[in-house]
């Protein structure tokens, strides 16, 4: 049996995990600064004590509704493949170890173009939350700004 | 023993000693029959070199090394003439070390082909010897050689102290018998006689590694001690398989071999030169000048420590920054005061790892004497080569770019610039021309100049050329001053081909040079005075971690602009801005001034305000100006460059980001790719 921690948090109304060594920290929302021609869906970038970092909107990648700021709005520090990213997320739910036999495949709707941007569902009783594959995330955040050159800039924030 | 992790300091040195070389070499050239010490200079580098080398286990080296040696031998006993031919073999050799130590840095052994240079040098040596008789000279003289031993604080009051009390420090290196095999034990023999003698300050390397066998052939020992080095060399001799001592006294050297244990004909790259020793201790009576013990320590740092350092020292002046908004918000006079003390110590910090990221220009010029040489004698000309100012320090990164313009523009001067002796007599000049690279501070900035005494450039012929390149039409060049003539050579291939010959060839790559320097937010200049000369002047901030730029903001956007791109800001109303072309412009002092509306332009996302008046800001690349329409000015300040990060693809506007006083990022515009 492997257990696994994992963060999990909320975008819009569904909920999703990632793994906890991957995660950094997680900062309360700051301003972000708008970059001209960046990849689709990234927002801009943050200061990280003197770091300066990128910062994902996961609801346009999702293709759920736009974000609302509030005050539980979080930004999650992921660090995976050499990379270091911030995920937007619309609040932070809790920490917890998780059985990794128990996770379940991945619904066929979260693959896009055949790539799997979930490793699976995590059954919490009545909750089903998706423990998301951030390296292929972010593979696919930045190729999307090759692909689109100059990136159209999302709705509003 | 690993002695992999050794290498790249064992590359720093052997390129310093290089470096010392061939400075001491062109030295010796420009004066032959001057003082001896230059002479003696580049023997111990040499010799320093050989030592390394062998130890290391860089046998190629150290048998070339010793080679020269011998060469230099002669010439220290006046049997070889410091010749044309000699100085050629002897830059030549280095040429090969160079070669070695680029090998050794590729990994390789140092395995160079010097079959060539060895077959000179020992016909050389041959000639030198059916010339003088080779008996050894019986001239008293004294070898010092510069101690690559250096002592802590601690270690150097315990030598001053030790001196006071009439002990004096040796600096003892023992060589044991290559086969040995309990090189431990006999260095802890060593050790147990040395300890009666004496104290032992420091061993290099340390007891631990000495007594692991972490050593090659030889270690060293510093010995306070009282007793007579002929004392202390008794006292070692008669250990067995002790091959070799070398007994120094710090700061001085006192130059032994024990004869009498030495096998004969060893080993090639044995670091102990019989005649030297012979010569400096006679009758054992020896010669000792104290010097002071040396204190100075330098450290070599890897860069990315140092950016490391930078970015967390300017972030802590951000904290402060912040701090002191608050500080202001409480009214606290106590906190204030504490808050103002830490922004000076934040400011001195920051000055402090400034300075340590500067490097003085000396890096790069140090090769140039040598450069300049060889090209005069391939050209044919006469030249006095002067350095003014390698002392001014510039940031590592600048150092690291600005080799390559600086050869190009002496080889242009060299080249193109100065004339043939013949040519100068003619013309009343001295047929030795002069090239001068000099640098200067200016305010924030440094000026290298690149200063020759040629036949200058002719204007008119370079304005002929822009005319006859179809570059302007005959009346408007007529019109240009001569400044801006000149700075036509800097454009892209203005001059090609046989168009050289002409006008002295100037332009070729001049635009490359350019480039290079404005990459380095640089500027260069030229001047000229037919018959008199030209002088390139390049301008350069201090350090390209920190610059200064004009804060605007557009939306609840703000940008920083390198002020170094700005040439004027002015206000527009949204009347005064005329569509030509589906080009927006403004009129500016009767120019037409094409505009960018920054807001558009970096796709901020909020709607556009819409004010009664804007701010425009006014930037060039080279001729070319555009003016940049912002929402207003914030005013100009001293920002700290960082990068976007590797998290992200490569943005064309954007020259990077900065933090401001209130923890957020502002982009830096990219003027260049405005345009």
């Amino acid at each position: 049996m492997s257990t696994s921690m994992v963060v999990i948090f909320r975008l819009h109304r569904q909920e999703y995990a990632v793994d906890i060594a991957g995660v950094q920290e997680i900062v309360r929302l700051v301003k972000i600064t708008h970059v001209p021609r960046a990849p689709r869906h990234i927002k801009g970038v943050i200061n990280l004590r003197g770091n300066i970092l990128p910062v994902v909107d996961l609801h346009g990648f999702f293709s759920l509704p736009p974000r609302v700021n509030s005050e539980r709005t979080r930004i999650v520090i992921i660090r995976s493949g050499g990379r270091t990213m911030g995920f937007i997320v619309d609040e932070v739910l809790e920490v917890r170890s998780f059985n990794l036999d128990a996770l379940e495949p991945p619904p066929y709707l979260e693959e896009k173009k055949g790539k799997n941007f979930a490793r699976g569902v995590i059954r919490l009783g009545e909750r089903l939350v998706m423990l998301l594959n951030v390296d292929v995330i972010m593979n696919e955040l930045l190729q999307a700004g090759e692909e689109n050159g100059r990136g159209v800039c999302t709705n509003g924030s | 023993m690993d002695m992999s992790k050794y290498t790249q300091v064992f590359l720093d040195e052997a390129r310093d000693y290089i470096q010392r070389i061939n400075d001491s070499l062109l030295a010796l050239e420009a004066d032959p029959q001057g003082n001896r010490t230059v002479l003696n200079v580049i023997f111990r580098s040499v010799h320093t070199l050989k030592g390394m080398s062998a130890t290391m286990g860089y046998s190629a080296m150290a048998e070339f090394t010793h080679q020269m040696e011998n060469l230099l031998q002669k010439l220290r006993n006046g049997e070889v003439e410091p010749g044309e031919e000699v100085m050629d073999i002897l830059f030549a050799s280095l040429d090969v070390l160079e070669k070695m130590m680029d090998d050794i840095a590729a990994g390789g052994k140092g395995e160079v082909d010097t079959s060539d240079l060895r077959q000179r040098m020992l016909a050389l040596l041959e000639k030198g010897a059916d010339e003088v008789e080779p008996e050894p000279v019986k001239k008293k003289e004294e070898i010092v050689i510069e101690d690559e031993i250096s002592f802590n604080e601690y270690e150097s009051r315990l030598i001053t102290e030790g001196k006071k009390r009439g002990f004096q420090a040796y600096h003892i290196t023992v060589f044991i018998r290559e086969n040995c095999l309990l090189k431990a034990a006999r260095a802890y023999m060593v050790f147990r006689k040395l300890e009666k003698l004496g104290e032992i300050v420091k061993t290099v390397p340390s007891v631990q590694d000495i007594e692991d066998e972490k050593f090659n052939r030889s270690f060293e020992v510093i010995l306070l001690s009282n007793r007579q080095p002929e004392e202390i060399r008794q006292a070692l001799v008669s250990i067995a398989e002790v091959e070799e001592l070398r007994i120094v006294l710090v700061g001085v050297e006192i130059k032994e071999e024990s004869g009498a244990i030495s096998p004969p004909a060893q080993d090639e790259a044995v670091p102990t030169n019989k005649k030297s020793g012979q010569i400096v201790c006679q009758d054992n009576r020896c010669e000792l000048r104290t010097q002071k013990v040396r204190t100075v320590q330098t450290v070599r740092v890897d860069i990315d420590r140092l950016d490391t350092l930078m970015n967390m020292v300017g972030e802590l002046v951000i904290q402060k920054t912040r701090l002191e908004q608050i500080g202001r918000q409480q009214g606290n006079s106590e906190l204030n005061e504490a808050l103002e003390q830490l922004g000076r110590l934040t400011w001195d910090l920051q000055n402090v790892v400034m300075k340590v990221r500067m490097v003085p220009l000396e890096h790069v010029f140090n090769r140039f004497p040598r450069m300049v040489r060889d090209l005069a004698r391939k050209l044919g000309k006469k030249v006095n080569f002067v350095v003014e100012g390698q002392e001014t320090e510039l940031d590592r990164t600048v150092i690291d770019e600005i080799g390559d313009p600086l050869v190009h523009l002496l080889r242009n001067a060299l080249d193109h610039g100065l004339e043939s002796p013949e040519e100068r007599e003619k013309a009343g000049k001295n047929p030795v021309g002069t090239v001068k690279l000099a640098a200067r501070y200016e305010g924030n900035n440094v000026i290298i100049e690149v200063k020759d005494d040629g036949r200058g450039i002719d204007v008119e012929k370079v304005r002929e050329k822009i005319v006859a390149g179809g570059l302007l039409p005959r009346e408007e060049a007529v019109q240009l001053s001569d400044e801006e003539v000149l700075n036509y050579l800097f454009q892209p291939g203005f001059s090609t081909a046989e168009k050289v010959t002409d006008i002295s060839g100037r332009g070729v790559g001049l635009d490359v040079v350019k480039s290079k320097v404005e990459s380095l937010s640089g500027s260069i200049e030229l001047f000229s005075t037919p018959g008199k000369g030209t002088t390139f002047q390049i301008q350069l901030p201090l350090t390209l971690a920190i610059m200064q730029a004009l804060m605007v903001q557009t939306g609840n956007e703000i940008y920083a602009i390198p002020l170094s791109y700005i040439t004027e800001t002015t206000n527009i109303t949204p009347g005064d801005i005329k569509v030509v072309q589906n080009q927006e412009t403004m009129i500016l002092r009767d120019h037409v001034l094409p505009l960018i509306r920054l807001h558009e332009y970096f796709e901020v996302p909020e709607e556009p305000r819409s004010l009664n008046e804007y701010a425009v800001v006014v930037v060039k690349k080279g001729e070319k100006k555009v003016g940049l329409v912002v929402d207003q000015l914030l005013g100009q300040q001293e920002i700290v460059i960082k990068s976007l990060g590797n998290s992200l693809p490569p943005i064309s506007a954007l020259a990077g980001a900065t933090i401001l006083g209130n923890g957020q990022v502002a982009l830096i515009i990219d003027v260049p790719s405005l345009f």
